[in-house]
């Protein structure tokens, strides 16, 4: 559960990128985050992944109180998560196999599991042709579906997305989407933040429209 | 230019930088300790010349040697007699003031010597204060026209010598500064390159161990190839100055008294390398996590 209590968060005192967020996502749950550019939806990643801290108010993950967590529980806590970057952030100088691998190799499982689980996720988003390839030589839609498989090999307690379909065309939007809903029903909690309108109206899910810093609008 | 490759050149140019500041330590260390030694070697042949008298007996040579001999600072007495003293004079005069030579009257007047060694316990200023202190002794014994000590040259030299080595220290220290400089940039920028991956890694669930770990591990490879570098370049500048010296200067016997590093010396160098190294990458960690936090 994703629990945002009173939640401000300002920089320099005077741009206040997140106004009183109050929110609940519970466990398992399916969520598009939405707004405008600046409405606060990175801020918002960027408090969940414990990033950033807030200014003033409370935000909980699970059993995490992130206003309290040390910094040596910050990894424990991230290993809980599964996150797409905007800009994918994939390692340059390694492949897509060992970019995918790099979160199941953190928590030191045994090689023939990661291969296997790799090989799974990289099919899941279609890219098991592209495993030896280098990021450079790869698409913006592809390097955004090796960020994908990467955060979810470890089937992680809480996804969260940003901006996921930016760089696909509407078939494979629409094939990553179905891969986020089969990790949510697996009990993962999927937060998603999109622009694509036509995708949340279609999918019906849970949506929490920021506006200004602000919970604008929270509809099922 | 692809990343993994600019990774590589980026090691590389670590590596190279930080190779040229340690053979310029190197050298230099080397250098100041082959200096500080020859004129230590130089100034080690501390001796009394002891003139006798032209027309001594022989009872007064045989007197004078036993009463050396049995001094407690002398180590060794050779006698020159006053043909030798004479034979000696003329082999160094002959290449330019022949006609001296022929001077029987000149030749006359120089007297028989005694070349006293002394033994070469202390320092330079301590083997002064003890030769200036026997000269005087010897001058009022009999049949003794005079005594050279070469004290103001050795005190001199004693001066030069102390001033050449807090020289090297001083200029040492800089040195270690400007190296430590050198190599605490490297190794920062080197590190600030790979932000984005620390970045990365953290976010996805990485300690702070598994992310330092092959950090600190390259940053001991780029030291230790650097440190092999350095002392690659000044292997190969030994063995040319030593052999320089054997075949173009040969008479200075300099290749004789050059000296490489020892093993002791060598381990503190690596040890004090490695330590730098180490030091440098924590501190960037230090630096890099406070000004993401920044």
């Amino acid at each position: 559960m994703i629990e945002f209590s009173h939640l401000y968060k300002s920089y320099d005192k005077k741009i206040h990128a997140l106004k009183d967020i109050n929110l609940k996502i519970e466990s398992g749950e399916f969520v598009f985050l939405t707004g405008p550019s600046g409405a606060g939806k990175s801020t918002f990643f960027k408090m969940i992944t414990g990033y950033d801290h807030p200014t003033s108010g409370k935000i909980t993950v699970g059993n995490f109180d992130l206003n309290a967590i040390k910094e040596s529980d910050l990894s424990t806590y991230r290993r809980k998560l599964g996150i797409v970057f905007q800009d994918f952030k994939l390692l340059p100088d390694r492949t897509v196999y060992e970019n995918v691998c790099l979160p199941l190799r953190i928590q030191k499982h045994h090689e023939s599991f990661i291969k296997k689980r790799a090989l799974e996720v990289l099919d899941l988003v279609g890219l098991s042709e592209k495993t030896e390839q280098f990021p450079e030589y790869l698409s913006g839609g592809e390097q955004q579906r090796t960020a994908i498989a990467r955060a979810i090999i470890h089937q992680p307690g809480v996804l969260i997305a940003d901006e996921p379909t930016g760089n696909l065309d509407p078939e494979m939007s629409s094939k990553i989407i179905d891969v986020f809903e089969k990790v949510c029903a697996q009990g993962t909690t999927v937060v998603i933040a999109t622009h694509d309108h036509e995708l949340v109206k279609r999918k019906n899910k849970k949506v929490i429209e920021l506006m200004n810093g602000s919970v604008h609008k929270m509809s099922l | 230019m692809k990343e993994y490759q600019q990774k590589s050149i980026q090691r590389v140019t670590a590596i190279s930088i930080i190779g040229a500041t340690f053979s310029v330590i190197l050298g230099f260390y080397l250098m100041s300790k082959n200096i500080s030694h020859i004129l230590s070697i130089w100034g080690e042949s501390n001796k009394l010349i002891v003139y006798l008298e032209s027309d001594s007996e022989n009872y007064i040579k045989r007197s004078t040697q036993s009463r050396l001999e049995k001094n407690v600072l002398v180590d060794k007495v050779v006698f020159f007699s006053k043909e030798q003293a004479i034979a000696d004079f003329n082999a160094q005069i002959s290449g330019y003031m022949s006609g001296l030579q022929n001077d029987g009257a000149l030749l006359q007047v120089i007297p028989p010597y005694f070349e006293v060694y002394l033994k070469t316990e202390g320092t330079l200023d301590e083997l002064n204060a003890k030769a200036k202190a026997l000269a005087l002794e010897i001058r009022d014994w009999n049949g003794i026209e005079d005594v050279s000590s070469g004290s103001l040259w050795t005190e001199k030299y004693s001066r030069l010598s102390q001033s050449v080595n807090a020289f090297f220290v001083f200029l040492g220290l800089i040195l270690f500064a400007l190296s430590f400089f050198v190599v605490s940039s490297s190794i920062k920028s080197h590190l600030f390159q790979r932000a984005k991956e620390i970045e990365i890694l953290e976010m996805i669930g990485a300690t702070k161990f598994y992310i330092q770990r092959p950090i600190f591990i390259e940053s001991l490879g780029i030291v230790s190839l650097a440190f092999a570098i350095g002392l690659g370049v000044n292997s190969a500048l030994f063995f040319y100055f030593n052999s320089f010296f054997e075949n173009q200067l040969k008479l200075l016997n300099l290749n004789q008294v050059f000296q490489f590093f020892n093993f002791l010396e060598l381990l503190i160098a690596f040890g004090v390398s490695i330590g730098m190294g180490l030091l440098v990458t924590r501190l960037t960690f230090s630096r890099l996590y406070r000004f993401r936090h920044a």
